[in-house]
């Protein structure tokens, strides 16, 4: 009785399995210009052409002269166009890059670094929640908030 | 047999059947687009060119992040929501199916916000959530994770793939057509699973299913059944099938009036009931009214009706009262008062009486205790009191036990540098049994003294603890304990150091003219490593002075040699028998909501995999 037991859950399992699975499926593919990561930081250090943050985080104080908003895209094999727009606490545009070319030369490019700042110094930043937006080809490819105390 | 056969093929088939229709469940979300992934490790899910009909309305854009734990959904970049009559664009939308809410954001001269559905009656900024938690390079990452073409999610949170191929670590594997991707957040599905099918050689065959239903969180029961047949075995010897079903049921009424029925039952003739009815009068006082009925296996069974009410006055503190009547004419009473006075006076007040039946007697036991309990708290010293007293009125046994607590608070000196407390517990004992009275008494004082580390050079400190306990008892034993603890520290750049430390304990017990005592000495090494990245571990030596004799020595060492992949070593060496007790090597895979480990144990000489969620 076990053994026909088990025969019948094995090709019960086997059975369910088979009415799904497949090899003839073929994975779809992303596309380019994959926005990896945003991050805030006072300073960018620059590594093997690729630019890396000094001490990132989210949160800032007087000490801090300038605040930096470095990107990282991935997938890069045409140009593109990066544009920072920086929000206040109120909501209200404070800074906007407008459109910045990257061109690549039409040659892939594994990661593109790339960042835009604002000065403290220079800028009486109101203190709370700030919002960076960044777009990539005119559309908008990640959002990301820091405080400003 | 051939009719258990029967009866047995005929539930098998009927479970499978079962299966299917709960896999018919009515999507929540119906995704499709370009390209998904899905991270089985971390149960997020990235969408590009995505579509999908919600509130009427068909949604698109450019790329789509859902994080299933979170339950954030988010679809962001040339976001439209195109409905019959309108048209709106905008740059980000985050909805709740659930709750058929969602807004859309636009960033322009500055950020607006268009509430869709009931978003209403909560804030815009309450809605939206961190959009970097989920990202495809992310997802990537991962152990597991899956792509697909169309993505469907139930009201059970389930995620079923369509087109599906699966990627062990980065590399492609077998393609599904349609699977589910995910177990959930819950496997409560509204209407009948089967949780399991199983056979094994210990339990026979298993069978699992249960039942959920939900009524707008009004009206909740899910029941399930737990079935084990074992004639299936050869030689078991327990009994031939076992059966267990365990209920739930709750009910929230109006006025804050809730009616809760939890029963078990076990084919081993063990079952229980519980009815709780509760009722909150206001934020000060509540009541609760519970029947409970409980058999235990070989044992008359026995009925408890309970009443429990509380009532919180302002400044005349708290009250609860608690009375419990069981068959047999048992009784449970308590009541309690706690307040606290001129905001550092804190007066705990209880009292119970019980009546319980003894097992195999006719009389009862009638036990009455009762607890008062004060204590004062300032800056520099707490002070506090309480007297127990317990009285079995059956055997006529009495027991009190006042108690005085005196504790100082921490207390600095030389602006920190050396620390001091105090601390001191009085006990006293009587007790009465027939006819004969006994009486104890002790006294437990401590003593505490510690510096701060004392920094001989910029990378090196010494710190220093001294301790003393006296413990006096009426019967004239006396104990007094005493220690010194040293601790140094050396640092060898910001990831490396060595750490040492000595300590000397001794005890001495006085009774009378007889003097008794030990003292024990330890010295032992660390030397510790610990790189942000990469390798991290530590070594320790262990050395007895008084026996001139080295111990054990511990290492543990952790290697990180990709993102998600890490080696770890634990060892243990006897210096007395001159041999390694024991070597545990694992190599760890984190991959987010579980972890794999290929573990081998030199104790045991068992090589495991284990996969454990976190």
């Amino acid at each position: 009785m076990s053994i026909r037991l088990s025969f019948l859950t094995i090709g019960w399992l086997i059975a369910n399995c088979c009415s799904c699975m497949s090899f003839k499926i073929v994975s779809s593919a992303p596309g380019e210009h994959i926005l990896e990561k945003i991050e805030f930081c006072p300073n960018v250090e620059e590594d093997q052409d690729v630019l890396r943050p000094a001490e990132p985080r989210d949160e800032f104080d007087k000490d801090d002269s300038q605040i930096c908003c470095l990107i990282k895209v991935r997938v890069v094999s045409k140009s593109l166009t990066l544009r920072w727009k920086w929000y206040s606490p109120e909501k209200k545009l404070w800074k906007d890059t407008g459109e910045v070319l990257v061109d690549s030369g039409n040659k892939s490019i594994d990661v593109v670094s790339a960042y835009d700042r604002i000065n403290r110094e220079m800028d009486e930043l109101a203190q709370g929640v700030w919002t960076v937006a960044v777009f990539i080809n005119g559309h908008l490819a990640g959002r990301r908030i820091f405080k400003v105390s | 047999m051939k009719s258990a056969d029967g009866v047995l093929l005929r539930l098998f088939f009927s479970l499978t059947l079962l299966s299917t229709a709960v896999f018919a469940e009515k999507p929540l979300l119906s995704l499709k687009g370009s390209y998904f992934a899905y991270s089985y490790d971390l149960n997020q899910l990235y969408g590009e060119n995505v579509e999908f009909e919600f509130l009427g309305y068909r949604v698109s854009g450019r790329y789509m992040i859902i994080n299933i734990v979170s339950k954030s959904f988010c679809v962001y970049g040339q976001v439209v929501l195109a409905g019959d009559m309108e048209r709106t664009a905008g740059d980000e939308f985050w909805f709740f199916p659930e709750e058929s809410t969602g807004v859309l954001l636009t960033y322009d001269a500055s950020i607006l916000a268009k509430s869709f559905g009931k978003a209403g009656e909560t804030t815009p900024s309450a809605l939206v959530r961190d959009i970097h938690d989920v990202s495809l390079p992310k997802i990537q990452k991962s152990m597991f994770y899956l792509t697909a073409k169309a993505i469907e999610i139930t009201n059970s949170f389930e995620v079923y793939g369509y087109q599906v191929r699966l990627f062990v670590e980065g590399i492609e594997s077998v393609g599904f057509r349609k699977i589910n991707l995910t177990s959930g957040l819950s496997r409560r599905f509204a209407g009948i699973t089967v949780d399991k099918i199983w056979f094994n050689r210990t339990q026979g065959l298993i069978t699992s299913l249960s039942h959920s239903y939900d009524k707008e969180n009004r009206f909740n029961t899910h029941s399930r059944v737990y079935y084990e047949e074992h004639t299936l075995l050869k030689n078991y010897a327990g009994l031939k099938r076992q059966l267990d079903i365990m209920t739930t049921l709750s009910t929230n009424f109006e006025n804050n009036l809730n009616l809760a029925v939890n029963g078990n039952y076990n084919s081993s003739n063990l079952w229980n009931m519980n009815t709780i009815l509760s009722k909150k009068w206001n934020e000060r006082s509540s009541t609760r009214i519970d029947l409970t009925y409980n058999k235990p296996v070989q044992y008359k069974g026995e009925a408890w009706l309970g009443l429990q009410t509380s009532y919180a006055m302002k400044k005349m503190g708290e009250i609860a009262v608690g009375l419990r009547y069981g068959s047999g004419d048992q009784l449970l009473g308590s009541i309690s008062y706690s307040n606290t006075f001129l905001k550092r006076v804190n007066v705990l007040m209880t009292s119970s009486y019980s009546k319980l039946s003894i097992v195999g007697s006719r009389e009862s036991a009638k036990i009455w205790s009762s607890n008062i309990s004060a204590s004062f708290t300032s800056r520099i010293f707490n002070l506090s009191t309480d007297y127990f007293l317990n009285r079995d009125l059956l055997g006529h046994q009495k027991l009190s036990q006042p108690r005085l607590t005196l504790s100082f608070n921490q207390i600095d000196f030389y602006e920190g540098l050396m620390t001091f407390r105090l601390m001191n517990i009085s006990i006293m004992n009587e007790s009465l049994s027939s006819g004969s009275r006994q009486r104890s008494f002790s006294n437990n004082l401590t003593f505490n003294l510690g510096v701060k580390p004392v920094f001989i050079q910029k990378t090196m400190n010494l710190k220093f603890g001294f301790s003393l306990e006296q413990f006096l008892e009426m019967s004239k034993r006396n104990f007094t304990s005493g220690g010194v603890i040293v601790n140094a520290v050396k640092e060898f750049g910001k990831e490396v150091t060595l750490e040492g430390f000595y300590s000397v304990q001794s005890r001495r017990k006085t009774q009378g003219w007889f003097i008794e005592g030990t003292t024990s000495q330890d010295l032992s090494l660390v030397f510790r490593v610990s790189k942000t990245t990469g390798l991290s571990g530590w070594m320790s030596l262990s050395y007895d002075p008084k026996r001139n004799e080295w111990r054990t020595s511990f290492a543990e060492l952790s290697l990180r040699f990709s993102q998600a992949w890490r080696f770890h070593t634990l060892a243990c060496y006897d210096f007395l028998f001159k041999r390694i007790n024991n070597v545990d090597v694992f190599l760890v895979r984190e991959a987010g909501r579980f972890q794999l480990r290929f573990v081998w144990r030199s104790l045991s000489k068992q090589f495991v995999i284990e996969l454990t969620p976190k």
